[in-house]
């Protein structure tokens, strides 16, 4: 890279920051509209005005031609001469387009047609204005009556009301190299100088009076620039810093305003004389430029960009030497070619062929980052220093300390530097912007494009690599996603649609959603093209889910040319998408419903190159697994094997939460033709207690049964080697501490080399719906803890609500614990009060549940509340009944004793339950008939038949609808009162209902619903179908006086 | 560091019986130590398995077995680690004999290539101290068959 090379580059490179943000600042103010926002257009108007000046300076015409033009449109649009409309802001929009791709192609500018997009810029002009003409150029002259530049009348009188603008146009020449390269600077830092005090115009470099080298010292490259100010000449002089010669006034005609001239012909040079020597000078560079290499030997790094704050400084590295060296080189090559002596030219000619810019070849570091990363270094030279020193002297002590500390500071120097590497993914999400707008054009689509999250960081690396697969999905999204305007009116829909992108953080992963209110997936379509495509077979359609259908348009061979269309599907699919994802260890999850939309959420890690791991040993080889794909490592006992794991054909599965999922051992993917497992065998022939690895990818998941867990280690990722990457099953390998080498298990290839997705899930499903059905009725519980490792569940349905409680709160009276709330005196109890469970310790903080029993509101003080559930479990009451306890079940895997509160209370407050007088007295009793119970869960049957029998009443008992009929159709039963379970096996409790009221004998009865779920549906049901009341099954109180007040009531 | 560009350096080592040599500058190095390969499960069977060389992973080949030699009772000592453009591979072979300077007169052009090898992976042969020794091609060698990539997938 030689010296113009240098400053061309940067220049480029500003230019380029310059263009950055310009496509959606114009897309802004497209949205604008007639509301033009002037402090935007004046933005852009700046840029492509600075963009402008650069490019005349280097000779690059067609960017300044492409930037000239916009400028004047800009210009048009801030005076309100022009309505940024969209065929306007589409002319301009290709010009940027055109620009970037100017400058990201320095050597191929040649080859790059701007004609098209200048006569559609031009006729935007047309319409509102006549068209620049040549009558209306004027020629500014210098002293020497030579032409310097040619502009349009118009242009230099505008200038007179622009920013800074002013009556006075001054031809500023400068000399490039005494003026510029020996003061430092550059001839782009001239003009943002002048740009401070003046408004520019136009700038050249008059390559034509290039020096030679014999008079090279008291010659001059003319530089001119042509500006407009208010200031007057004399000011002008000590503001510019120029001498008088070198300001040339011009009135805004244009016209040069006489003076006493100077004589310039003396420093003005001869061409003829140039001729002549330039055959000397060619001998000569070869001499000049080996001289010149060795001085400039930095000229490689040619910019610094550092962040300070929310500001950012750009600093071009170099030295005076180097500037003088670029003199020399710039001269040598335009006298060299007298004829072309534009940069622009010796660029095209170039013979080593630079490969095309890209603006993440930096990348900008905050300045607080760079020195802490600095000091960082310091330390660990320290620490280095420290370590040597004490390995010289064997001193143990020393070492072991130096090697804390390196541990420290390699860590700390690793966040620091991973830090310097995080971009914000702001930069891939702007382009959508554009993106949209097009498609929306050109689908005439109606879409707006909602941005959030734009500061999420991710690592480099990701941030390139993700744009690509993104832009897929959202140009997926707006072909087939999005329905025409009227079709969304039509489905009453807004005609906008909304397309919604969103990154936030979620479990130290990084997630983006992208949301349309599309027209969904429709499975059914997804399913039957599958089908025709032979991707799934005719069985698997019909057990396939919705999900699973929608899914599959991540298959490959999914989306083939016959949907190609100009937007998406280029004979590639989501299919390629998935797999750039997979290689970011990125999962997808589609959501789609049909009329609805489609949510995508993509979650990636932050960093690729590190990340922990869990690292696990099968078969005394140590292996990593990646903790993105774990959920948990559960260890089943010997003895609980076999009930743990059961077996579906010749697969073993496990039940993980609420799910049956496929074990594997580690040899079923390590090894060719591994040893089947024997099903028959005890504990499938299991020696040892089992521990399995639960992984997941995606929604999938499976177990992996694993010898050992070793450690948790971050581990650097190398990738494998050429003659390894068929191997699916790896994600590439780490080195350990020990120095040896242990292979990373790629979850996903895993689960697609055993197949595992499709073969299972079929039987997951039945499984999990024939568990549902042994298991009663679905509860909502609340799940609590006391701080000790037992959980307890308590019926959401008694909850009124909960409150936190802080020890001061309570107060002792006597054996009772009371407190505040709502400005009420409330009753406090706790669990280890009647069950023998471990205590509560009330000197914590502790949560309240609060509940109504006996017409009053008691609390119950717990330690916290863990989760919430909805689910169908089956109590086992044997084991653990005790007071307060009404029996015990699994619940996420974790033993849970349900809280029986009325046992706590009953047994803590007997007097409470004795007034009330739920509880028959003797004259009740003796009159009282049988209460029939229906209710297939035992549990439950057994627990309100044990409440009924100790509040004094007779109970005979039916586990389903047919049972209780015919028990009622007995009169010797002598029933007064049924109360009915409603989700029954054989006959359900509606039926029941309804053949008790059609039956003339039976059909007063009084008849109370009960179920574990309150609802409002089922209650109004109950009502038609002639229930008296409808409660609560383990609401002892509420059955109990209700019980009581049909009892009476048939008494009186 | 003496210019080896013009050398007829060869490394001569042994696959089980057979002579071999493979050009100095194809050669990084010469690793003496063979306990520490890792095995990989699931590569391919000439995939002796992977080295930590340095903070890079390499993959070891057992020679024997890619030419389908009986690797059942060879001895395998060394580890020549060759330098390919974008990374190393370590061959491993029975043992290195040595270092050895061989003219290119005393390189047969039209070889007869030892039946043991499939000719492709020989680029010529020469006989040193009256034993005939194959001159591999080792851009042959360390080629990735493109249905290697296809089988397993």
């Amino acid at each position: 890279m030689d010296g113009d090379d240098e400053i061309l580059d940067l220049f480029l490179e500003e230019s380029a920051e310059h263009l950055d943000g310009i496509e959606n600042d114009l897309l802004t103010i497209e949205k604008d509209g007639e509301n033009i926002n002037y402090d935007l257009v004046n933005k852009v108007f700046r840029a492509m005005h600075t963009i402008k000046g650069g490019s005349s300076f280097f000779g690059l015409d067609k960017i300044k031609d492409l930037t000239h033009i916009a400028e004047n449109i800009l210009d048009k649009v801030r005076n309100k001469k022009l309505i940024p409309r969209p065929a306007i802001v589409q002319g301009l929009l290709k010009s940027i387009d055109l620009l970037n791709d100017l400058i990201n192609n320095p050597h191929e500018m040649d080859s790059i047609d701007i004609s098209g997009c200048i006569q559609e810029l031009n006729s935007c002009i047309d319409g509102e204005a006549k068209t620049n003409s040549e009558e209306d150029k004027v020629n500014i002259t210098n002293k020497a009556g030579k032409t310097v530049f040619s502009l349009d009348a118009e242009a230099i009188k505008n200038s007179e009301n622009m920013e800074k603008g002013g009556v006075n146009i001054y031809l500023l020449e400068y000399d490039l190299i005494q003026d510029i390269e020996h003061q430092g600077k550059t001839p782009v830092d001239v003009i943002n100088d002048l740009m401070q005090l003046c408004f520019f115009i136009d700038s050249k470099v008059d390559y034509d009076n290039t020096p030679t080298l014999e008079n090279f010292e008291k010659s001059l490259i003319p530089f001119y620039v042509l500006v407009s100010t208010v200031l007057e000449k004399d000011m002008a002089f000590e503001f510019l810093g120029l001498k008088e010669e070198q300001i040339l006034c011009y009135d805004i005609e244009g016209k040069l305003i006489e003076e006493e001239k100077e004589d310039f012909a003396s420093d003005l040079l001869d061409l003829s004389e140039l001729d002549e020597l330039s055959k000397e000078l060619n001998a000569a560079e070869e001499t000049i430029e080996k001289t010149v290499s060795p001085v400039s030997p930095a000229s490689d790094s040619p910019a610094v960009k550092i962040t300070s704050g929310d500001e950012e400084i750009s600093v071009a590295v170099r030295d005076s030497h180097e500037e003088k060296s670029r003199g020399f080189v710039n001269k040598s090559n335009s006298s060299e070619k007298p004829t072309t002596p534009t940069p622009t030219a010796k660029l095209a000619e170039a013979p080593k062929a630079k490969k095309p810019r890209s603006s993440s070849e930096n990348i900008r570091v905050n300045i607080t980052l760079l020195e802490n990363l600095m000091s960082l270094a310091g330390e660990l030279v320290l620490a280095r220093n420290q370590l040597l020193q004490s390995s010289e002297h064997e001193n143990m002590e020393g070492m072991h300390q130096a090697a804390q500390e390196i541990d420290v500071v390699t860590s700390q120097l690793q966040e620091a530097i991973m830090k310097t590497r995080m971009q914000q993914i702001g930069i891939v999400f702007s382009k959508f912007n554009r993106i949209v707008r097009d498609l929306a054009n050109s689908l005439q689509k109606e879409v707006e494009l909602v941005i959030e999250g734009e500061n999420v960081e991710l690592d480099k690396s990701i941030i390139e690599k993700i744009g690509d697969p993104l832009t897929h999905i959202v140009r997926n999204s707006m072909d087939h996603g999005f329905e025409m305007p009227n079709d969304r009116e039509a489905a009453g829909k807004p005609r906008q649609g909304t397309l919604l992108i969103k990154a936030y953080h979620e479990a130290g992963k990084v997630v983006i959603d992208i949301i349309d209110d599309g027209a969904g997936i429709d499975p059914a379509k997804v399913g039957s093209k599958a089908l025709e495509k032979g991707l799934i077979s005719e069985a698997d359609l019909e057990r396939m889910s919705d999900k699973e259908l929608c899914n599959l348009i991540f298959k490959p061979g999914f989306s083939t040319a016959q949907e190609v269309t100009e937007i998406s599907g280029r004979g590639v699919g989501m299919d390629v998408v998935l797999t750039n994802l997979t290689d970011l260890s990125g999962i997808i999850d589609l959501n789609s419903k049909k009329g609805e939309g489609t949510r995508l959420k993509i979650s990636i890690p932050l960093t690729l190159a590190i990340m922990p791991s869990l690292l696990i040993s099968i078969k005394d080889q140590p292996y990593a697994v990646p903790q993105v794909n774990l959920l948990q490592i559960v260890r089943i006992s010997k003895s609980d094997v076999s009930e743990k794991i059961q077996h579906i054909g010749n697969s073993l599965v496990t039940r993980f939460m609420d799910e049956l999922i496929p074990v594997v051992r580690g040899i079923d993917f390590l090894e060719n033709n591994p040893e089947p497992v024997d099903m028959n065998a005890e504990s499938y022939g299991f020696t040892d207690a089992v521990q399995i690895l639960v992984v997941a990818s995606g929604e999938k998941r499976f177990g992996i049964i694993i010898d050992l867990t070793l450690d948790s280690p971050e581990i650097v990722v190398k990738p494998l080697g050429k003659h390894l990457k068929n191997l699916p099953i790896y994600a590439g390998a780490t080195i350990l501490g020990d120095g040896s080498i242990a292979p990373i298990l790629d979850i996903t290839g895993i689960m697609n080399v055993l197949d595992l997705g499709n073969v299972y899930f079929e039987h997951s499903h039945e499984e999990t719906e024939s568990d549902e059905d042994s298991k009663g009725d679905v509860q909502d519980l609340l799940i609590v803890s006391n701080g000790h490792d037992e959980n307890f569940a308590i019926p959401l349905s008694s909850i009124i609500r909960i409150e936190k409680i802080l020890p001061e709160q309570i107060e002792h009276v006597g054996a009772m614990r009371t407190a505040e709330f709502l400005g009420k005196s409330t009753g406090l109890f706790t669990i280890d009060d009647t069950a023998d469970v471990q205590a509560l310790d009330l000197n914590q903080n502790c949560s309240v549940i609060l509940f109504e029993m006996l017409g009053k509101t008691l609390g119950l003080v717990v330690k916290e509340i863990i989760d919430s559930v909805e689910i169908a479990v089956e109590f086992d009451e044997q084991t653990y009944k005790q007071p307060g306890i009404l029996g015990a079940a699994y619940i996420n895997n974790h033993l849970t004793l349900l809280v029986d509160l009325f046992g706590i209370i009953s047994r803590k407050m007997p007097q409470w339950v004795e007034t009330t007088g739920i509880h028959l007295n003797e004259v009740e009793k003796a009159s009282s008939s049988n209460i029939l119970v229906v209710e297939d869960s035992l549990f439950f049957l057994n627990q309100i038949k044990s409440f009924l029998d100790e509040a004094g009443y007779n109970t005979v008992t039916a586990m389903n609808g047919q049972e209780a009929l015919d028990l009622l159709n007995n009169p010797q039963n002598d029933i007064s009162f049924v109360l009915t379970d409603i989700e029954m096996p054989v006959m359900d409790g509606w039926e029941l209902i309804t053949e008790i009221r059609k039956n003339p004998i039976i059909k007063d009865i009084p008849i109370v619903a009960i179920t574990s779920v309150s609802g409002e549906q089922n209650a109004i049901k109950g009502k038609e179908l002639g229930v008296d009341d409808y409660l609560l099954k383990l609401d002892r109180e509420e059955i109990l006086q209700t019980i009581k007040k049909y009892n009476t009531l048939k008494i009186v | 560091m003496v210019s080896v560009s013009n050398s007829n350096n060869y490394v001569i080592f042994k696959i089980n019986d057979l002579y071999c040599a493979i050009h100095c500058l194809d050669v990084q190095e010469i690793i003496r130590d063979t306990s520490k390969i890792s095995s990989l499960p699931q590569s391919d069977d000439h995939i002796q398995g992977v080295i930590n060389l340095r903070g890079k992973i390499v993959t070891v080949i057992n020679l024997a077995k890619y030419f389908h030699l009986d690797a059942t009772e060879s001895k395998t000592d060394s580890i020549i680690i060759i330098d390919e453009e974008d990374e190393c591979i370590g061959l491993l072979v029975s043992e290195v004999k040595d270092v050895l300077d061989i003219p290119p007169s005393d390189i047969e052009s039209t070889p007869a290539v030892p039946h043991e090898l499939d000719p492709v992976y020989v680029k010529s042969v020469a006989e040193i101290n009256k034993e005939l020794t194959a001159i591999l091609n080792v851009k042959e060698i360390l080629k990735v068959e493109p249905n290697d990539l296809e089988t397993k997938g």
